[in-house]
């Protein structure tokens, strides 16, 4: 799918798909460089907390001559419910990392939205390999992968009832069509190529 | 790739053989680590070393070239550190013109690339390696009259370099191994030298007859046009500028084998797996001990290909998309896909390094499970004309990991670094088989990157006047 302008005007960004993203420059304030750059320092420059977000799949704080940052995103659904899910799940958080900008209103305030709005550029060309894919929906792909690694590991390290039954799974189902058919072969392929 | 009307035409009077020529097997011959000294040297840093220049100097006649009819079964060459062209005296200008991870030395990279197991041997990584030269001589069979002329072939090349060092005592030999073999066996007990890619151009030496077409020169040989159609950048020698050309870049590494670990592994997981040790063998390297490729022979060993150099080397996998024949993950595979469809994008093409391994040690006697503390393994020689860079990916992302093949973190079998942790895919129906791998069955004993100039610019810096570079020793933490 190729990405579009994102229909609301002027909260915009480019949007593929599930994924939209966003770009904003603001300045710092005098010593705000250094402040932010402690305060990322103490999280080891990763922000595990962001994750409680949900719908986020990255985001990037680049200090541009140490007088504004440059915060670019990638996140799930539309601009408002994102800025309101900041809001909800990690305001104490955005306003520690956000109180360095110059002009910074706070996360809870109502002319936040408009702050952002005013700085956000939007991107212009922007790709994403997985555009039907939401970082919930991305999470669940992990864990059910995980769990059939771990079928993959029992059948391929030992005998045990796990390999009889998924023998038995491909006997009972070997006239199966359509695409149970096409499930089912990949499944078996899988098993049989270890990956 | 290049077109054929693109064949170049190859100075190979000015190219050492090495770079052109398969190792001959049977084989006599020695590697040696060479020290350039100096007058006032203080804690090994080296300010100018004039008998550098000369041993170099008298070096020069013996080396010998792709273009002479013995270079055909003779090896007589030489590569140089950056540590040794400071010794030498080449200009600050020209160092700086070398590649970033020719000058950081290998040393102090290899902790990028693979998790380094115990130290690494003196002289290797303390910076006082500055040359590196091989002789090496064929024979025409394994019989005692062929052996015994190929030592004596090697003797007096020996003899002549022997010679010059004698007048020359700050030229020290640091370290040096001797090889003799009749057959080309690495010590896990595997046929090795297969692999010799055709080289667009090179009249010395055709490789083997495969599916691939020849590879762009300027690949392997500096100052010839690359599969990119332009020639890849050259260190700045000489007074014009243009002596890297007919040069390359090697690399090379003294690697320990772990034979008794290895043959109580095949035989216990083969045992777990209920399968024969001799087929887990085949299916980690992708070829028999014979040297047979898997893909030809699929079920057991067929000395009868190995013996038809019209048939060991050429295959591809079109016909194993899925790695059930020959693994995704086994040695050659990873080495070299071939037409394998990878899941990251990478020309193949731009990937291959030529490699000369020569064993070291006693082999240890066949079916012996238990280690006899001896020294055995590889001295493992690698060029191209990218090699510290290309040595460095294939390690990175082609030995120590397996996304590219869609196998996760999982590691070469044999070469990678294995913590215990990992394992080892063997694609099979209904289900594949995953060998858990408890260890390391190779250790990295030291290794160094070189640089291996064209006789002409072998001429130009034995020439030079006194340097002025300090060489800084980089010891090896």
């Amino acid at each position: 799918m190729a990405p579009s302008a994102n229909p609301k005007m002027n909260r915009v960004g480019m949007r593929s798909g599930q994924i939209s993203e966003l770009t904003v420059i603001v300045p710092l304030k005098a010593g705000g460089a250094a402040s932010l750059k402690a305060k990322l320092d103490q999280v080891g420059r990763n922000l595990p907390d962001a994750g409680k977000v949900g719908s986020l799949h990255n985001m990037r704080f680049v200090l541009l001559d140490d007088t504004r940052l440059l915060f670019a995103t990638a996140y799930d659904g539309d601009w408002d419910s994102y800025i309101t899910d900041f809001a909800t799940q990690i305001p104490d958080a955005m306003n520690y990392f956000f109180s360095d900008v110059e002009g910074w209103p706070g996360i809870t305030t109502d002319t936040v939205r408009d702050f952002i709005a005013q700085h956000q550029i939007p991107a212009y060309g922007w790709y994403v390999a997985y555009p039907g894919e939401t970082v919930a929906s991305i999470n669940r792909a992990v864990e059910l992968g995980k769990a059939l690694k771990g079928v993959q590991d029992a059948v391929s390290r030992g005998t045990g009832p796990v390999r009889a039954a998924v023998i038995e799974l491909f006997n009972a189902t070997k006239n199966e069509t359509g695409p149970v058919r096409a499930a089912l072969d990949l499944l078996r392929d899988a098993m049989a190529e270890g990956r | 790739m290049a077109a054929a009307s693109d064949v170049p035409t190859l100075k190979l009077e000015d190219i050492q053989s090495l770079i052109l020529r398969r190792r001959p097997t049977p084989y006599v011959g020695c590697h040696v680590l060479l020290h350039f000294g100096g007058q006032g040297d203080t804690h090994g840093v080296v300010r100018d070393s004039p008998q550098g220049r000369e041993f170099l100097r008298r070096l020069k006649p013996h080396i010998v070239s792709a273009a002479r009819s013995e270079s055909a079964d003779t090896w007589v060459a030489v590569a140089i550190t950056y540590t040794g062209l400071q010794a030498l005296g080449v200009p600050q200008e020209s160092l700086d013109s070398f590649p970033e991870a020719f000058k950081d030395g290998m040393a102090k990279r290899a902790p990028a690339f693979e998790t380094c197991e115990g130290s690494w041997e003196p002289p290797y990584g303390t910076g006082q390696v500055h040359g590196w030269m091989t002789v090496l001589c064929g024979a025409t069979n394994s019989s005692p009259g062929a052996m015994a002329a190929a030592r004596k072939n090697f003797q007096d090349r020996i003899n002549l370099a022997g010679q010059q060092l004698e007048t020359l005592p700050r030229v020290k030999i640091l370290a040096r191994d001797d090889y003799e073999q009749t057959t080309g066996i690495t010590p896990f007990g595997y046929q090795d030298g297969i692999s010799f890619p055709d080289i667009l151009g090179n009249e010395a030496q055709r490789g083997l007859k495969t599916s691939e077409p020849p590879i762009a020169a300027g690949e392997f040989v500096l100052g010839y046009p690359g599969e990119g159609g332009r020639s890849i950048k050259m260190p700045l020698l000489g007074t014009e500028g243009s002596l890297g050309r007919n040069g390359t870049f090697l690399g090379f590494r003294k690697l320990h084998s772990k034979v008794a670990t290895f043959r109580r592994f095949l035989r216990d997981s083969a045992a777990a797996q209920g399968i024969l040790p001799e087929l887990l063998a085949a299916k980690i390297i992708g070829r028999w001990p014979s040297g047979a490729p898997l893909i030809l022979a699929p079920d057991s060993d067929q000395p009868d290909i190995a013996r038809d150099l019209q048939r060991l080397n050429n295959f591809s996998y079109a016909s194993d998309a899925k790695g059930m024949v020959c693994p995704m993950g086994s040695h050659i595979r990873r080495m070299n896909p071939r037409d394998t469809k990878l899941q990251v994008m990478a020309d193949v093409r731009l990937r291959r390094i030529l490699r000369h391994g020569t064993a070291y040690g006693l082999p240890l006697p066949d079916g012996v499970l238990e280690d006899d503390g001896r020294s055995r393994g590889m001295f493992f020689i690698f060029m191209s004309a990218t090699a510290p860079e290309t040595y460095e990916f294939l390690k990175k992302d082609w030995l120590n990991d397996g996304n590219f093949i869609g196998l996760g973190r999982e590691r070469d079998p044999i070469d990678g670094s294995h913590d215990g942790t990992g394992v080892f895919t063997i694609p099979a129906k209904p289900f594949a088989i995953k060998i858990p791998m408890p260890e390391s069955f190779t250790q990295t004993l030291g290794g160094e990157y070189a640089f291996m100039p064209s006789l002409s610019a072998l001429e130009w810096i034995s020439e030079l006047p006194a340097g002025t570079t300090a060489t800084q020793p980089e010891v090896r933490a």
